[in-house]
């Protein structure tokens, strides 16, 4: 699973563009653990794409990119190394 | 985070590199997006576009193993219904030649001349119930500009304009407050979206509106954007529930007239804080 995460990272970009967002939440779920940094920069580009300034409080997907970012550190920090990188 | 602290190879582990590749990529998009905003929709718009084409041949495609059968008798039903719909509108029409015959007064809603706008982008694909459309400043859309689909059912107003794309707010978005009307009483209504399209409300109990009541807007007129498709509450609730489906579902709206309603819809719909 961690072998396909970077296909899976591109999928999900493209699937921001074309597919229903929960697709995309999915799939970026997916290679989270193997690139943490996946949910943030998915939700930063899903707010330059569709996110309106003013209308909106918050750029949410940024912001839930960020918590699940960090939820992927945590858990990798967790987790033995050698089992990330195999 | 090196891999050389884990023992193992030298340089950038696999997955660092791709995190790195990922938010300079995402930084770029948003850097483009802030500075160059009409030149990057310029860019993002096509590849947009193709992905509803995409969408719209798939859905043609998957289609065709439908039941034939079952496909024709549908056919012939929905040409049944057009040709009722349509007598009936002549018929319409005329009564309403006649009223005004008799009243000699100037019709109350002219027909909408406005702006055709491709929808470049939907929900769900969209978050925040937003539509990305086609026409920008140079085809005369402005910001506030009431956003119609087919039938002229109101859909939202455009909330951002750039030299040739637009976005537009949905009335369903979450956080979004609309005035609105329900029934032939025209009990008002505040509609809250609820967002892929949908609105809830929240009347007295014993108002009288039944499920299948019309949803109308203010605007020239009462414009119908939709129906009460569900009631939910007690009897002896003081306040009962609504639900209610627009009469155009927003996943699959490809086209949109853009026309000027002056203040009569934006002053009604405030974003949540």
């Amino acid at each position: 699973m961690i072998k396909f995460s970077p296909a899976v990272l591109v999928t999900a970009a493209l699937s921001l563009l074309f597919f229903p967002w929960p697709l995309t939440a999915a799939l970026v779920a997916l290679s989270a653990l193997a690139i943490p940094a996946a949910p943030l920069a998915l939700g930063l580009m899903a707010d330059a794409l569709y996110f309106t300034p003013g209308l909106h409080a918050l750029p949410l997907a940024t912001i839930v990119g960020a918590l699940v970012t960090t939820l992927a550190l945590f858990v990798r920090s967790r987790l033995s190394p050698g089992i990330i990188a195999s | 985070m090196r891999t050389k602290r884990l023992g193992r190879t030298e340089g950038w582990a696999p997955g660092t590199r791709w995190s790195v590749a990922a938010l300079a990529l995402a930084l770029l998009f948003v850097l483009a997006r802030v500075l160059v905003p009409d030149l990057f929709m310029r860019s993002v718009g096509p590849v947009l576009g193709a992905g509803g084409s995409l969408s719209a041949s798939a859905a043609g495609f998957f289609s065709s193993f439908g039941d034939a059968r079952a496909l024709a008798e549908k056919n012939a039903e929905l040409a049944r219904q057009n040709a009722a719909l349509a007598l009936e509108n002549r018929m319409l029409g005329e009564r309403l030649a006649d009223l005004k015959a008799l009243s000699g007064t100037a019709p109350a809603v002219e027909s909408a001349r406005g702006i055709v706008a491709g929808v470049l982008a939907r929900p769900p694909t969209t978050l925040y119930d937003t539509l990305v459309l086609s026409a920008g400043t140079d085809a005369g859309v402005y910001p506030l500009m009431g956003v119609l689909g087919a039938g002229g059912v109101p859909l939202g107003t455009v909330s951002e304009v750039g030299a040739h794309t637009s976005r537009a707010r949905l009335f369903s978005a979450p956080g979004v407050a609309t005035d609105a009307w329900v029934g032939s009483a025209r009990i008002p209504v505040t509609l809250e979206g609820a967002g892929a399209g949908s609105f809830r409300a929240s009347v007295s109990q014993g108002t009288g509106i039944s499920e299948g009541d019309t949803v109308y807007l203010p605007g020239p007129g009462a414009i119908p954007m939709g129906r009460v498709a569900r009631i939910a509450g007690a009897a002896s609730d003081p306040v009962v529930r609504l639900s209610i489906a627009p009469f155009i579902n927003p996943f699959s709206v490809t086209w949109v007239l853009l026309v000027d309603v002056g203040t009569s819809w934006q002053t009604s719909s405030t974003p949540a804080p």
